[in-house]
C-alpha cells in the first residue's frame, strides 16, 4: 500500500514539477527565474525571459545563451525547448548575439 | 540617472583606450557599478575584442563569461564607452550593436583614439529611447566626474 502511494505520490510531484519547470536567466548582472514547459517553443521562452527584464526595445536582437556558448536567437525560435535541450534549473544568459561598434 | 564617475576611472580608460588601441584602433571599455547604488560608478572593465582602425567586435566567449560574472557580483553595466579615430557620434554599427539593449542605456564616444586630455571634450554621449532608437543627450545631464 505504501509503495503505492509512494508511486502516486512520486508520479504526482514528478508532474508537479514538470509544470513548474524553471530556467534562471541572467541579464546585465540581475537574474530571474522564467517557468517554462518543455513542449514550448524557444521563441516563447526569450519572449517570455525578455518582458521580465522589463524596458528593452529591441528584443529581436538578444538571444539566449548557455553556459557552454550555445545560442538561442530568432532563428531558432521554432526549436521546442525539449529539442534545445534545455534542462530544469539551467542557467541561460540573455545578451545580445554580437557587440560591435565602428 | 545621472551617474558618478571618479576621475581615476575616467582616466585608467583613456590609459586603456591608449594602450589597446596605440592611436590606431578602435577599444571600449564599460562602466559598472553594484545593482545597490548604480548611480555611483564603480569599475572600468576593459573587454576581450578584436579591432581595427574602424571598428570593434567583443569576444562572445568573453560576454558569457562577464555574464556570470556581474550576475556574482550583484553589478551591471552603466555605460559602454569606446573610441573613434576622429570626430565623436554614434554610427550605425553603435545603434545595432550595443552590449545593453534597455531603455536609458548610455554609450559614450571618445574621439581621436582617446589621445586628447582625458575628460569629455569633444565627447559624445547618447542614449537608448524607448522606441529603441538613440538620441543624443548632455553629457553633463547624466554624467558627473568626482573626485
Amino acid at each position: 500500500m505504501n509503495v503505492e502511494v509512494n508511486e502516486v505520490a512520486n508520479g504526482h510531484v514528478q508532474e508537479h514539477e514538470d509544470r513548474e519547470s524553471k530556467v534562471e536567466v541572467i541579464y546585465n548582472g540581475v537574474k530571474k527565474k522564467v517557468e517554462f514547459e518543455f513542449s514550448e517553443t524557444m521563441g516563447v521562452l526569450r519572449e517570455r525571459a525578455i518582458k521580465e527584464f522589463g524596458n528593452v526595445p529591441t528584443p529581436h536582437l538578444l538571444s539566449l545563451f548557455t553556459t557552454a556558448g550555445m545560442e538561442f536567437g530568432p532563428d531558432q525560435d521554432q526549436k521546442t525547448v525539449r529539442e534545445a535541450g534545455i534542462k530544469k534549473n539551467e542557467v541561460l544568459l540573455l545578451r545580445p548575439s554580437v557587440v560591435r561598434g565602428g | 540617472m545621472l551617474y558618478r564617475v571618479s576621475a581615476d576611472i575616467l582616466t585608467r580608460s583613456f590609459l586603456l583606450f591608449r594602450t589597446c588601441g596605440a592611436g590606431r584602433r578602435e577599444c571600449q571599455v564599460v562602466w559598472t557599478s553594484p545593482w545597490t547604488s548604480p548611480e555611483i560608478i564603480q569599475e572600468v572593465v576593459h573587454p576581450r575584442h578584436r579591432a581595427h582602425s574602424g571598428g570593434f567586435e567583443i569576444d562572445s566567449a568573453w560576454i558569457n563569461e562577464f555574464w556570470l560574472e556581474l550576475a556574482g557580483k550583484e553589478e551591471g553595466i552603466r555605460l559602454q564607452v569606446h573610441t573613434h579615430p576622429q570626430a565623436a557620434f554614434h554610427s550605425a554599427t553603435d545603434d545595432a550593436y550595443p552590449i545593453i539593449h534597455s531603455t536609458g542605456f548610455l554609450s559614450l564616444v571618445i574621439p581621436e583614439f582617446a589621445l586628447g586630455r582625458v575628460g569629455f571634450e569633444g565627447a559624445y554621449l547618447t542614449e537608448i529611447q524607448p522606441d529603441g532608437t538613440w538620441r543624443e543627450v548632455p553629457i553633463a545631464s547624466r554624467l558627473e566626474v568626482i573626485l
